[in-house]
Formats: structure tokens, sequence, C-alpha cells
């Protein structure tokens, strides 16, 4: 008895390691197929000006404002990456303004091998409509980093319009 | 029954480690989401400003030495005319760092000669007259944002144009004079901060694969090819140093940006705008 009972635990666990793989794989492949459609470029002037404004403050310290906007649609839980080359010596600041009903997001850097280095995090303080983060940091290696975002959490679903800016002293 | 228990838990164990690779290490990312990362000209080139704002820190240079305005040349090739533009583009950020009013003025001038050959001139006027007038008032950072504004709104025009391969071209020009800037600097005061700026072989082998990717009639131009194949070098002389930079290397670099820089300025007919 004992030993039927062994081999159905075994059985079902080595079932089970098999499901999560299966669906580890269609999980991504559904993501792939089953995208939202693209949000137009007007979706993102409110996403656009609320980053800009969270950097607005840094300017009066001296930081120097990129000029061009990352427009993102972010998809729940799916991470976007963006290439950077960032220089040793500067500071930075990276801002995400997201539209409604995007309510939280994650905003990470990488180094050029994919491993996370730390930003100094301002949260959401939710004064508007939608999610913002800002991350700051001083480089202390030049060279290659990705710098990712990503919708934790929305209201209903659907791919959300969302602005990445960044500055540079 | 002890061996089936510890057969029970080694088992389990590589079923947990089994489920945590497909997920990857801990927070790092995976190869794939390294592969999709998105590239983009106008923010993942960075701006002259940068690496100027960093080598200022490491190495301030006498910046009134390196501010010029450059040549702007006379000629109809189109890809000469985009390549010259990002030259442009750092000169100003050169004589921006340098103070240099007058130069930047000259500059902002050129530019819209340049951008009114390539045909993007209509929206750059406006441009072209903030520039003055902030150089006129001394309003160097304001100048800074205006000169990348500038950029990205002769880029855009290009991209509304259907002469989207021009885009490449331009931003690099500016990065080549970027490199030659930055390397004369640190030949000038050796540091090793200050070469470690120059670890850019990422960016030069995605510019140089830009233009493979531009037109056949503009892909297989001379200057064009002569551009491609110099970050290329560059690119591959920066990964064989292991992050580390002598002098030698430096110099190297500096004397490739400058020869072909020097292409790029040169009129096609006898002539350039002094």
């Amino acid at each position: 008895m004992k030993k039927k009972q062994t081999n159905i635990i075994f059985v079902a666990l080595i079932l089970t390691f098999i499901a999560i793989a299966v669906l580890f794989f269609l999980r991504k492949n559904f993501v792939s197929e089953n995208r939202e459609p693209s949000v137009s470029p007007a979706d993102f002037v409110d996403s656009k000006r609320h980053a800009l404004d969270l950097l607005g403050a840094l300017v009066n310290r001296g930081f120097r404002v990129r000029d061009e906007v990352w427009e993102i649609s972010l998809r729940p839980r799916k991470m976007e990456l963006l290439q950077l080359t960032l220089f040793a010596g500067n500071q930075y600041w990276f801002a995400v303004a997201a539209s409604a009903p995007a309510q939280r997001l994650k905003l990470a850097l990488y180094d050029d091998e994919g491993r996370p280095v730390a930003l100094d995090l301002w949260k959401d303080d939710h004064a508007i409509s939608g999610a913002r983060i800002a991350g700051g940091l001083v480089i202390t290696c030049s060279g290659n980093y990705y710098v990712g975002v990503e919708l934790l959490e929305e209201a209903d679903g659907k791919t959300v319009p969302a602005s990445l800016v960044y500055a540079y002293q | 029954m002890v061996m089936k228990n510890k057969s029970m838990q080694l088992l389990m164990l590589v079923l947990v480690l089994g489920v945590s690779c497909l997920y990857g290490r801990g927070g790092d990312l995976t190869s794939q989401q390294i592969k999709e990362a998105v590239y983009l000209d106008g923010i993942s080139v960075p701006s002259p400003g940068e690496i100027f704002a960093a080598i200022n820190k490491v190495s301030p240079p006498n910046w009134a030495m390196l501010s010029h305005g450059g040549v702007a040349p006379i000629t109809t090739n189109r890809a000469q005319l985009a390549l010259a533009v990002g030259l442009l583009v750092t000169n100003g950020f050169v004589s921006v760092e340098a103070q240099d009013g007058q130069q930047v003025k000259n500059i902002g001038r050129d530019m819209m000669t340049l951008s009114k050959a390539l045909g993007v001139s209509q929206n750059i006027l406006s441009r072209g007259n903030n520039l003055i007038e902030f150089a006129d008032h001394s309003e160097w950072d304001s100048l800074r944002q205006e000169l990348e504004a500038t950029e990205n709104e002769v880029k855009t025009t290009m991209i509304e144009q259907q002469d989207r391969n021009l885009v490449n071209l331009t931003s690099a020009g500016a990065w080549l004079r970027g490199i030659d800037v930055v390397a004369k600097i640190v030949m000038n005061n050796y540091s090793s901060e200050g070469a470690a700026l120059l670890d850019e072989p990422f960016l030069a082998r995605h510019l140089a694969a830009d233009l493979e990717e531009l037109s056949p009639k503009l892909k297989n131009d001379s200057l064009v090819i002569q551009v491609r194949e110099t970050l290329i070098e560059i690119a591959t002389i920066l990964e064989k140093q292991n992050h580390r930079f002598s002098e030698e290397v430096i110099a190297e670099i500096q004397i490739k940006a400058s020869k072909v820089i020097k292409a790029i300025e040169t009129s096609s007919s006898t002539k350039s705008i002094p």
C-alpha cells in the first residue's frame, strides 16, 4: 500500500513538472500571438507629459533631459526593455508614466549581462490618474545597459500606453 | 525505507531546481529578453552632451581648443549631407561646452544649409533661430536641449519624407565625432577613467549594422562603406582590450575616427564653405 502511494506521488510530481513546462511555453506563445492592438501616438500625450513632469524638478538642479521619449505599449506583466549606453560618473534619473487604467509599474535597470543594477526609486504618490515611477543612480561603469518597464497592476487587462524619459547630469 | 525517503527528497530538489531554471536566475534577464530589447536611435544612442558631461568629471579639457565649426561640405551626396549633419550636432555641443556663442551660431547656420540641401529644412527654421537666440543670450543649457531637439527634428523630417536611411547616417556621424573629441581629450591628459568612456563597442557595432540595412544605393556609396568599416574597426579594437584602453589604443581609434570625419567634411567640388 505504502509502495503504491509512493508511486502515485512520484508520478504526480513528474506530471506536475511536465504541466508547468508546457504551460510556460504555451504562455509565451499565447502572449506573442494574442497581442492587444497597438495604441496610437495620441494616446501617449498624457503619459509623456506626466513623465516629463516627474523630471521637471531635476532640471532646476542642473539635470538635462533627453529630448527623445520611449513610447511603450505595456501589456500586463510583460517587461519591456530598452538598450542604452550610460557613462561612468554621470547621474541618471529615469521616469515612467502610464495612463489609466495602469495602477502600478515596475522600473528596473540591468547591466550588459542582464544583471540587475540597484536604482534609488521614487514611488507613485497617486496624485494623478494612472501610474508613475522614477529611479536614479550614479553609473560606476560605462557601457551598455537595459532599462526595463513592467505593468504590474491594471484595471482591465488591456494594453496601456506609457512613456519613459531620462535625464542626466 | 530511508533510501526511498532520500530518493524522494532528491527528486523534489531536482523538480524545484528544474522549475526555477524555467524562469531563469532570480532577477536576471534571460538571453531571450536581451535579444528582444528595443533599440531606438533617438534614445539608445547617447547624446554628445552625455559623454561630454562624463569627461568633464574625469578630465575637464580646454574646450575652446576643441571648438570649431567644422566644414559643411558642398555636395549633392545625400549620405554625405546626413553624415555632416551629425558632425555639426556634435560640434555644436563642443562649442556649447566652450561657451563659444559665435561658433554655435555658425554651426546653426551650417545646419540650416545642410538641412535645406537635404530637403528637410522646413521644420528646422525655427530651431535654427532658437540656436542663434540662445547663443546670443549665452543660454548654454537651453542650447544643449535645442541642439538635441534640432537633430531629432531633422531625423523626424527625414522619416516623414520616407528617408529613414539618412537617420542612421546622421547618428553615425554624430557618434564618430564624439569619439574623436573624447579620444583627443584623453590623449591629451590620459587616465584610465577617461579612456573607459570610449568603451562602446556594442554601440559601434549597432551603428555599423544599421548601415548594413540601408538601401543598396546608399549602402554601396564609397563614403558609407568607409564609415561602416571604420565603425567595425573601432568596435573590434575596443572589444579586444578587455575594458582596458592604453594610450596607443586611444590614439589608434582617434586616427581612424578623424580620417573618416575628414572624408565626410570634404566637398565633392573643389571648394568647401570655410
